[in-house]
């Protein structure tokens, strides 16, 4: 079954040439392809995307904003940011809002694809410096968080040895697990960001 | 009665004189030969004159003085040859800035105050002059006078106003001048003097004899005398009993009706040539002279004393003030004649020495004088004789003197003479065996049963039925010093000490000191008044009175003369005359008794000096007694120059002197209040200045202007009265800002007290930093500056740094995003580019350099960006960096920078330069290395953060590494541009540590 891949970016190039790229290949399906974030959060819940592509530098409505709001809508889909820059604090809002991994606009599109197929595998790639901004995260929220909020000893174990540069490979080997391990462990670090960033989306909504 | 008993004097002198000589030729072989006394200046029965003198030294714009007044408030004011002053009895002030010059330098021949408290000014040359209110005015030849050269002024009881000139007699009256020259009878147009008569008729004295002018305006004229010198007259003036007073070169002249007498030499004047007369208050009609000044008192001249001479030359005019002082205006000066109210005995003529140790009436009415180192006179009537005086002998040191019971005088003497009893011409010596201490003998008393007590500077001697005691320290004594002995009504003795007073009774000393609630210890003065209370003087803590066992004490304080006593005299007057080193004064028991019972706060205390008579102000208090009150009332007093003798019966001058504060300095500026009303409070506005003024204030009470006294207090400032004796002026420096009030009193030479004295107003001005408001508004202000200058820095930084973000921006998105989009272009192109076209290496070229540009791009991005100036954003680029540049390269990055980093702000010049040495490090480490690994640590410790680059490649020798241009001294210029340094290890086979430091992080 094809991957369904919807699309956010303002640029009509940009847009319509992924969008190409994504249908003319085996195994994913362009399900929609949007210029603002408020169209795609009007009509791509219905499209019932596996994956979302979405730029984080959107006119009005900005793509973090956007992936809030979509991921409250339809939780299952898979967000990756698109990004010209890696700009750190950017994806990491884009992350606590939801999404699951960026890639830079200037990737090439095989590996693009890749990464659309790896997420939709199940695998949230991080890499070393958006882990240190997540290693911060949490020691930040120090001992507020419920047990369920709160990194168990591994991931913090994986999630620091990934601060620190280290590959999947090199972290399976250092604290003696398979890579799938690492990665079911990154996994589990992107979901409690997630059940974070959900718990303050409600607050914040209670509040207004 | 004083007549008589000079005449009576003058006989006994002749007879005296004879009966010494003969007294002293019989005792000769005890005395050496009597020197001849002669007798000093008799008064003839009319007090002797003083007089104090003021020259151009003094002040006085110039030495001839021709005209004195005084305006109502009290200011005296003297014309002389070269201009006017102001006069408050020590001080001449000139005339302030609106005074016309001509009355500043010009010759000012005559003055009068009239009712309305105008000063007329005559000024040869320039006319008349009036001042009033402070302003002058003018009045001329051009405004109806006869002549601008006027001679004299006057103002007539109907209120009309004279003007005597060279050209005749002018009368103002309601602004109007009516002109009386020699067309209307006058005798001459020269007028030289102006009065009214007690008809009312202007009597007008002119240089070819009297006129008079009566109420119809008919001039007669009357010539005095024979001879055209004799009609030449100088002034003219009136007595109280109505007789006209005239006088010329020829000499005076008393009109009384159609009698005129005339005095000249051979009549006592001192010279022929009469310029000026008055009749005081008294009575007396003083004459001025060409050689001075005298005296016609009822109808006789006053004999001229040695003194006269040293008032006046040539007389040019007399005046009498509000208190009735005489003022001579001379060619020599202005002088002050005041009554000379001590007689002195000195050795010109008459005494062998002036050094007056003591002074003593015997019961025969002698007065004995004993001198130091002129042995003893003997003073009766106005002969004086001496034991000698040769000197050089001990015996010639005379200090205390005594008559026993059965007549004999007993002498004491400085160390070495020992005590001496003269009896009938006879002279014995108290011989040293009898017991007698060997001292200065001080003070020495036979009591009532016969004792005789001797005082002297080691210890107290007692001759008691041929036995001799000695008493000390030893025995009781307070000191060994004794200075004064006296036996009280009941008999008790008093022994004054240095070290308190000693009374002896049944056979101790009771002593009492300052313990004992004495004022001082040492004791010099005692004397027992007809209550029996005991008045002590003490040589430091002034008069105490010892009454009902309770010290009570009176002191410069309370306004005594001097806290140093030599010796109480009580006068019949109710007076205490004291002597010390500064002089004589007089206190009345009753202004005690007020103190006492606080009617009072001040004793009014009269001192006399130099101008009453004193040869010296120094009195001596050595010796006992060194005053003696004589049986005829008068008083005596030993000096260091002669003995001096007052008639005590002296009038207090009971006016209180005006006070005025004349003149504030501040700043080196004179403000002088704008009037001068006594009572009114003056204000005065003093402008910003460092808080420093002198006010100068006078007190017009002319007796003795030396003498008045004054106590001033700046409220807020001094928190008492302040006693500032004569001075006056007074200093504050740095008085805060503010309203003060300025009060000053005075009092007469007499210690009468004007308690109201002058009040001024002083509203010190602060500098603006010296008010209230300034130090909050001032650290307002700073704070307003300071803000602005924050928020401009801050908004300029704001702008820049909102432009950076602006920047980086569209940098980021234009730029940036279409780079990518060309990237994405180029990368469609070569995937749809089969790899055999010709263009495809091109197609490949420009996608990798874009990837490259991109790249550049996210750095420079990240450098302008100022949200990323901070350590962690530092750390987290070079982290992405370094991954991103290692990746796919074989060489793993490792990162050991600490989870959390201090939140600490990071300028972007080291931001970017820190992160460009960081990429040249780690491209040298790909490049050259060839290492597996590379670490790159961050660590922040001590505000020094040092970023490490560890490989673990074949490092190198770092000279050579140097010379290579591998880009290390790029590295080292960027980190020594923020102040870090770089520090490099490395050896061939050891890898390589780079270590770059930045400060102040």
């Amino acid at each position: 079954m094809a991957i369904k891949v919807s699309i956010i970016e303002d640029d009509a190039w940009i847009r319509e040439n992924l969008s190409a790229r994504i249908g003319q290949t085996q195994g994913f399906v362009c399900s929609g392809a949007y210029r603002t974030g408020e169209e795609a959060i009007a009509k791509l819940p219905a499209e019932a995307p596996d994956v979302v592509l979405m730029d984080i530098n959107l006119p009005k409505m900005n793509g973090i904003e956007c992936v809030r709001q979509l991921k409250a809508l339809i939780p299952s889909a898979q967000i990756l940011m698109l990004t010209v820059y890696e700009d750190s604090d950017k994806i990491f809002n884009s992350l606590l809002a939801g999404a699951s991994g960026y890639l830079l606009k200037r990737t090439p599109q095989a590996e693009i694809l890749e990464a659309i197929a790896d997420v939709h595998r199940g695998n949230s790639p991080m890499t070393g410096h958006i882990a240190r901004k997540v290693v911060q995260y949490f020691n930040q929220r120090g001992s507020t968080d419920s047990e369920m909020e709160k990194l168990s000893n591994r991931e913090r174990e994986v999630l620091e040895h990934l601060a620190r540069g280290s590959s999947y490979k090199e972290i399976a080997g250092a604290v003696s697990v398979s890579i799938d391990t690492v990665r079911a462990h990154i996994k589990g670090i992107y979901g409690k960001l997630h059940v974070h960033s959900r718990g303050e989306a409600v607050a914040r909504l209670l509040h207004h | 009665m004083n007549l008589a008993r000079h005449d009576f004097l003058l006989e006994f002198r002749e007879w005296s004189r004879c009966a010494s000589a003969l007294l002293w030729l019989a005792i000769g072989a005890a005395w050496l030969g009597p020197a001849a006394g002669s007798a000093p200046g008799s008064t003839n029965g009319i007090t002797p004159y003083g007089s104090s003198g003021w020259q151009v030294d003094d002040g006085l714009p110039q030495n001839s003085v021709y005209a004195i007044a005084q305006t109502h408030e009290g200011y005296l004011w003297v014309g002389t040859q070269e201009g006017l002053a102001r006069f408050d009895g020590v001080r001449f002030a000139a005339l302030g800035e609106n005074a016309p010059p001509e009355l500043k330098h010009g010759w000012i021949k005559a003055l009068c105050v009239s009712r309305d408290g105008s000063l007329w000014i005559g000024c040869d040359g320039y006319g008349l002059a009036r001042l009033k209110d402070g302003n002058f005015t003018r009045f001329s030849e051009a405004d109806g006078l006869l002549s601008n050269q006027i001679r004299c002024l006057l103002e007539g009881k109907d209120g009309a106003f004279w003007i005597g000139s060279e050209a005749g007699v002018t009368r103002y009256r309601d602004g109007k001048f009516r002109n009386f020259t020699e067309r209307n009878g006058l005798a001459a147009n020269s007028v030289w003097g102006l009065c009214e008569d007690r008809q009312g008729n202007l009597r007008i004295a002119t240089i070819r004899g009297l006129s008079r002018l009566d109420k119809e305006g008919t001039i007669s004229t009357f010539n005095i005398m024979l001879g055209k010198a004799a009609n030449s007259l100088k002034f003219v003036c009136k007595d109280q009993r109505g007789r006209i007073w005239t006088g010329s070169n020829e000499g005076l002249n008393c009109v009384d009706g159609e009698t005129i007498t005339t005095y000249g030499v051979a009549q006592g004047l001192p010279d022929q040539r009469v310029c000026a007369a008055l009749e005081d208050r008294s009575g007396q009609l003083w004459v001025g002279t060409y050689r001075g000044v005298t005296r016609l008192v009822d109808g006789k001249l006053a004999p001229r004393t040695s003194r006269d001479g040293a008032f006046g030359d040539l007389i040019r005019t007399l005046f009498e003030d509000h208190e009735g002082n005489i003022w001579a205006g001379a060619e020599d000066g202005l002088y002050l004649l005041t009554p000379a109210r001590f007689t002195a005995y000195t050795t010109q003529p008459g005494l062998s020495r002036n050094n007056v140790m003591s002074v003593y009436e015997d019961r025969a009415g002698t007065i004995w004088i004993g001198t130091w180192g002129g042995g003893l006179n003997q003073l009766k009537g106005e002969n004086i004789t001496s034991d000698g005086g040769a000197g050089g002998s001990s015996q010639d040191l005379v200090l205390a003197l005594h008559q026993g019971r059965d007549g004999s005088l007993w002498v004491g003497m400085d160390h070495g003479g020992g005590l001496v009893r003269l009896k009938d011409g006879a002279r014995y010596s108290v011989p040293r065996a009898s017991g007698l201490i060997d001292a200065a003998v001080r003070a020495i008393h036979e009591d009532r049963q016969g004792a005789l007590w001797v005082g002297t500077s080691h210890g107290l001697n007692v001759f008691r039925e041929g036995k001799c005691e000695t008493y000390t320290v030893a025995d009781g004594l307070p000191a060994d010093t004794v200075w004064v002995l006296l036996e009280d009504s009941d008999g008790k003795m008093w022994i004054g000490t240095d070290g308190g007073l000693s009374c002896w009774q049944e056979g101790h000393f009771a002593n009492s000191t300052t313990r004992e609630g004495l004022s001082h210890n040492s004791v010099k003065a005692l004397y027992q008044d007809r209550e029996h209370t005991l008045w002590i003087g003490t040589r430091g803590g002034g008069l105490n009175r010892y009454k009902g066992g309770k010290f009570t004490a009176y002191t410069t304080r309370q306004g005594l003369f001097s806290d140093e006593i030599y010796e109480i005299l009580e006068d019949d007057f109710g007076y205490f005359w004291m002597s010390c080193r500064k002089g004589i004064f007089r206190v009345s028991k009753k202004a005690l008794d007020d103190l006492d019972r606080r009617v009072i706060h001040m004793i009014p205390c009269s001192a006399f000096g130099r101008a009453d008579g004193l040869p010296s102000i120094q009195c001596n208090g050595v010796a006992k007694p060194a005053g003696w009150k004589a049986r005829d009332g008068r008083l005596w007093f030993a000096t260091i120059r002669g003995v001096v003798v007052v008639e005590p019966g002296i009038k207090t001058n009971e006016q209180p002197p005006p006070v005025f504060i004349e003149e504030v300095m501040a700043g080196g500026r004179s403000l002088r209040p704008d009037a001068l009303a006594a009572n009114d409070s003056l204000s005065l506005t003093i402008p910003p200045g460092r808080g420093g003024i002198e006010i100068h204030y006078t007190a017009l009470s002319f007796q003795a202007p030396r003498k008045n006294r004054f106590k001033y207090l700046l409220e807020g400032v001094d928190p008492e009265w302040v006693d500032a004796g004569a001075r006056r002026s007074v200093s504050y420096n740095s008085v805060t800002p503010g309203k003060h009030l300025f009060r000053v009193v005075a009092s007469n030479n007499d210690g009468v007290w004007n308690e109201t004295g002058a009040t001024l107003s002083l509203l010190f001005v602060p500098h603006y930093w010296q008010t209230w408001w300034f130090k909050p508004v001032l650290g307002l202000a700073a704070l307003l500056v300071l803000t602005l200058l924050y928020r401009t820095r801050v908004t300029r930084l704001r702008a820049i740094e909102r432009l950076r973000i602006q920047i980086a921006a569209n940098l980021h998105d234009d730029v940036g995003a279409r780079l990518t989009k060309v990237a994405m272009v180029t990368e469609l192109v070569d995937r749809e580019t089969k790899d055999s076209h010709p263009n495809k290496p091109h197609i490949r070229n420009i996608f990798s350099t874009i990837r490259e540009i991109t790249q550049a791009m996210d750095e420079i991005v990240w450098t302008i960006n100022p949200k990323n100036d901070t350590l962690d954003n530092l750390a987290n680029y070079v982290f992405q960096y370094a991954q991103d540049y290692f990746q796919d390269t074989g060489v793993s990055c490792r990162l050991d920078v600490p989870a959390q980093l201090p939140d600490r702000p990071l300028s972007t010049e080291v931001r970017h330069n820190l992160f460009m040495a960081v990429k040249e490090a780690l491209n040298n480490t790909l490049k050259h290395a060839e290492a597996s690994e590379v670490r790159i640590g961050l660590g922040v410790a001590d505000g020094r953060m040092t970023i490490t680059i560890t490989d673990n490649g074949r490092g190198f020798l770092i000279d050579q590494a140097r010379a290579k241009g591998n880009g290390l001294e790029n590295m080292t210029r960027r980190l020594a541009q923020i102040g870090g340094r770089l520090v490099l290890e490395s050896a061939p086979g050891s890898g390589t540590s780079i270590r770059l430091e930045a400060e102040g992080v």
